[in-house]
């Protein structure tokens, strides 16, 4: 039921994107652009397993994203690949002993399309609806003791309603702002139902001998927000410089909340990016 | 100016979504003793799998401990009611780490174990070093057979490979042997370590599939929240497996993913165990972390071998039972050696 129900809102979503589209894609005089962009900057990571220690752990880092855009007279379509490795410590973290923090691997993978719905002309807004899928793998190492560690993810795969405002702040250099807010409404999740460590049905008759990750991802469920809260906002400014050259200054948010067993245990993620990019265009 | 305005909007909007932080993660819970003691108490409460095999009302134990704990207890008190609480489980893999020291469980190996691994090594052993880095090998002296000591099974692979690849030298060291008569493994001083790498070791000794274990695990929090029994099995692993006679030797120090190994060899029909009866812990145990900064580990499930005879707390029997005793130490005899050897030596 909730996979007609997901797949009916896809084609909703879908659906009404291309309709306004249709009515919207002849009335604008605007020139398709390609934009690359490699960025970095600060990421800040706070994380509290439940399933692995009450205490929230945090940290920052150097991230990489990179990005590709394309933006059509009434679409927009984005590829996007993110990296950190971030140590985080809690209020107990003793570094001289070794104990107590996490390394943390965050990859993510997101490909976006929205389809323009309406123009507010006062403000120089163009207002878009369209559909993420979106993938995030959150590996973490928790180290206890100096030899002693655990390992935890979660890999969920999402597709996210996605809102998309463009705002023009220099209609001579295409300056513009961007705000995306993305909430995956079904998401396809391994690692589910660990009630610790050692304890989830995705860790038994694992052959440890060969591949894991492919056995573990087999096991995964399609889960909606009775399981996974997962929510995503980036305010971007971009700027040119020059015809072809600009930068591309963002801050993401990223939030999502993951029930481990039942209601009892809970994973929640939040990372807050600040990135700089170089951004070309094509 | 326009873009000094937009600047200031974004700055605005950004430090909104940053103070929300404490929003979606609630803050820590308070390090006091008595929270300590609840998430302690509650931890096991949750997670330990072997209350009712060790005999425990953990209802009890709150009330009796409970009670002398307020906001004015001290942490090195707090340390000794939480301490006498981990001695009085007694599971091998159940310890506490503080500042005031670390607690373990009281082992039960006699004190007329050697401390040292081999009694009179070069008496039995050849003399000489072949080690791996996690094998310590050399022939017998005057016999045919291979003699091999696991000191542990500790270590995992690199990222999120959970095999240590160093246990499949193994493979290395059998290709040397294929002609030995048989080969002596020596697990008397083995603590355990990763059970995976105890499979890898155990494979290359098995001729066929075999369901070598059965355990239970807590998969809940209520106090009869556990899963059915789940079976354990070993399969034949490597190019070449070694189906001649073996020995395995324990003794009481012979612990958890050592057990591990010894439960799965005494299923293959060539390996004969040696020895006293094993530690008894196996536990599958996970690390939790209290407020204030102690660590501690707890067992979260419960073993048997696949006859469905509890390995927790009691132990492994061997197939022949030699003891050591303080003059054989002190004489220099190694009896479950010589019978180890005795063993290959009369085998067809």
């Amino acid at each position: 039921m909730k996979i007609i129900g997901s797949t009916l809102l896809i084609i909703i979503v879908f659906g009404c994107g291309i309709s306004f589209s249709q009515e919207d894609s002849t009335k604008e005089l605007f020139k398709s652009q390609h934009l690359l962009s490699l960025s970095s900057g600060i990421c800040l990571h706070s994380i509290r397993d439940e399933m692995m220690s009450p205490l929230i752990y945090s940290g920052n880092q150097i991230p990489i994203e990179f990005s590709y855009r394309f933006r059509g007279l009434s679409n927009r379509h984005t590829v996007l690949f993110y990296y950190d490795n971030s140590e985080l410590n809690s209020s107990i973290t003793n570094k001289t002993k070794g104990s107590h923090f996490i390394n943390n691997l965050n990859l993510n993978f997101e490909y976006s399309f929205a389809t323009k719905i309406t123009s507010l002309d006062d403000l120089n807004t163009n207002c878009f609806i369209g559909s993420r899928f979106s993938s995030m793998l959150n590996l973490r190492k928790h180290y206890f003791l100096q030899d002693k560690s655990h390992l935890t993810a979660e890999q969920m795969n999402g597709l996210g309603i996605y809102f998309l405002t463009e705002t023009t702040l220099n209609k001579e250099t295409n300056d513009f702002l961007r705000v995306e807010i993305n909430i995956p409404f079904v998401s396809y999740t391994v690692l589910n139902n660990h009630y610790n460590a050692n304890v989830s049905e995705d860790l038994d008759d694992l052959n440890f001998e060969e591949n894991v990750l492919w056995q573990v991802f087999r096991k995964g469920n399609l889960v909606s927000f009775n399981k996974l809260f997962q929510i995503q906002a980036d305010i971007s400014y971009n700027i040119f410089v020059s015809r072809y050259i600009g930068f591309d200054l963002q801050y993401r948010f990223q939030y999502y909340s993951f029930k481990e067993y039942k209601s009892l245990l809970r994973s929640k993620a939040l990372n807050n990016q600040f990135l700089v990019g170089l951004m070309v265009k094509l | 100016m326009k873009i000094v305005k937009s600047a200031i909007n974004i700055f605005f909007f950004l430090s909104v979504f940053y103070g929300c932080d404490k929003m979606f993660l609630e803050p820590d819970p308070q390090n006091t003793p008595e929270q300590n003691f609840e998430i302690f108490w509650n931890d096991f409460d949750k997670y330990y799998a072997q209350f009712y095999i060790r005999h425990i009302d953990w209802d009890s134990v709150y009330a009796l401990y409970r009670p002398q704990i307020s906001s004015s207890t001290t942490e090195q008190e707090l340390f000794n009611i939480i301490s006498n609480i981990v001695r009085g489980i007694n599971d091998m893999h159940i310890d506490l780490h503080t500042p005031f020291g670390d607690v373990y469980w009281k082992s039960k190996a006699p004190a007329s174990y050697p401390s040292k691994r081999l009694i009179n090594a070069c008496k039995y052993i050849q003399c000489g070093t072949s080690n791996s880095s996690v094998f310590e090998y050399r022939p017998c002296k005057n016999a045919d057979i291979g003699y091999i000591i696991i000191p542990s099974f500790n270590g995992q692979g690199e990222g999120i490979t959970l095999i240590d690849p160093r246990y499949t030298t193994i493979d290395e060291i059998l290709s040397q042997w294929k002609d030995k008569k048989g080969i002596i493994i020596d697990l008397r001083w083995n603590p355990g370590g990763n059970g995976l790498n105890a499979e890898t070791v155990a494979g290359r000794f098995a001729d066929m599939s075999h369901v070598y274990a059965q355990y239970r695990e807590k998969v809940g929090p209520g106090k009869q929240d556990f899963s059915q029994w789940k079976n354990q099995t070993i399969d034949p692993k490597g190019a070449y497996q070694f189906l001649k006679p073996v020995v395995v030797l324990i003794s009481r120090a012979t612990s958890s993913s050592a057990e591990i190994f010894v439960m799965a060899m005494s299923t293959f029909p060539n390996v004969t165990i040696v020895g006293d009866t094993t530690g008894g812990g196996i536990g599958a145990p996970v690390y939790r972390e209290l407020p204030n900064g102690w660590t501690y580990r707890l067992s979260t499930r419960y073993y048997a071998d696949a006859q469905q005879n509890l390995i927790e707390d009691a132990g492994i029997y061997p197939d022949i039972l030699v003891l050591t005793t303080i003059a054989d130490s002190l004489n220099g005899v190694d009896k479950i050696l010589e019978k180890g050897i005795e063993v290959i030596l009369n085998s067809k």
